[in-house]
């Protein structure tokens, strides 16, 4: 997998994640992940518009970073994914507790607001 | 594993639609034998096979580990917030959900999960023989 960091104008870092997100996939960005995700960034909005899989490794990092945001106050968004990821996000459930946003106004609005 | 269950699928003339379902319940799968089932690690044996017969799509999934049965596991709980949230779990919860029926048996010292979905069209009529990896 591969992680790039963005920094919109808007004051929301946002994340753009690529690649199967499987535990191989995710052994080569956790670590990056933890650290783009820390403090003091605080409305984070993550692209999975380049992520065609994911499997419980994929939701467990995406679980891990959302609720280190949540906790020192921050928020947290899921833009675009792939249908099939969707699907996957619905059926885990991860959807009710982390916001997943279909454009990018949409989810820069829900993390500065 | 990815790429077998991709040849498998042209093997067999599966639907596209449901190979994402089972690349994901097959990983999800293996994972978890791979964490429970082989607590002294070792060499150890996962095989595979994926047959397609009067529309019902089928993944079997055979180790020589110590008796686990995945479908055991509790059913998840939806948290009610993303503090409540608890980390792990989720893998056997998704094969429940995709997945029309999932069967586990203990034979020969072997688990032998299977888990089967139901196609409801096809296009193709299937002619091929089971599709297997050891």
């Amino acid at each position: 997998m591969n992680i790039i960091d963005e920094q919109l104008n808007s004051g929301v870092f946002k994340i753009n994640l690529s690649g199967r997100m499987d535990i191989a996939g995710v052994a080569q960005i956790e670590a990056k992940f933890e650290g783009m995700t820390a403090a003091p960034r605080m409305a984070i909005v993550v692209d999975m518009s380049e992520v065609p899989y994911m499997s419980s490794i994929g939701i467990r990092a995406l679980l891990m970073n959302a609720k280190a945001v949540r906790r020192r106050g921050g928020k947290f968004a899921l833009l675009s994914p792939q249908p099939d990821v969707k699907m996957v996000l619905e059926t885990s459930g991860i959807d009710q507790l982390i916001s997943v946003c279909s454009n990018l106004d949409e989810a820069v609005s829900k993390v500065i607001s | 594993m990815s790429q077998w269950l991709n040849a498998a699928f042209r093997h067999l003339k599966l639907p596209e639609i449901l190979l994402f379902k089972f690349d994901l319940c097959a990983n999800e799968a293996v994972t978890n034998i791979i964490s429970y089932a082989f607590p002294e690690n070792g060499i150890h044996e996962i095989s595979l096979r994926m047959s397609f017969i009067n529309l019902v799509a089928s993944l079997e999934i055979e180790d020589d580990g110590i008796p686990f049965n995945p479908l055991d596991a509790p059913q998840h709980i939806q948290p009610a917030s993303l503090e409540e949230a608890k980390i792990g779990g989720l893998g056997i919860d998704l094969i429940r959900h995709l997945m029309d029926e999932c069967t586990y048996a203990r034979h020969n010292g072997r688990n032998v999960l299977k888990m089967i979905v139901n196609v409801p069209k096809i296009e193709h009529s299937p002619v091929a023989s089971p599709y297997n990896q050891h």
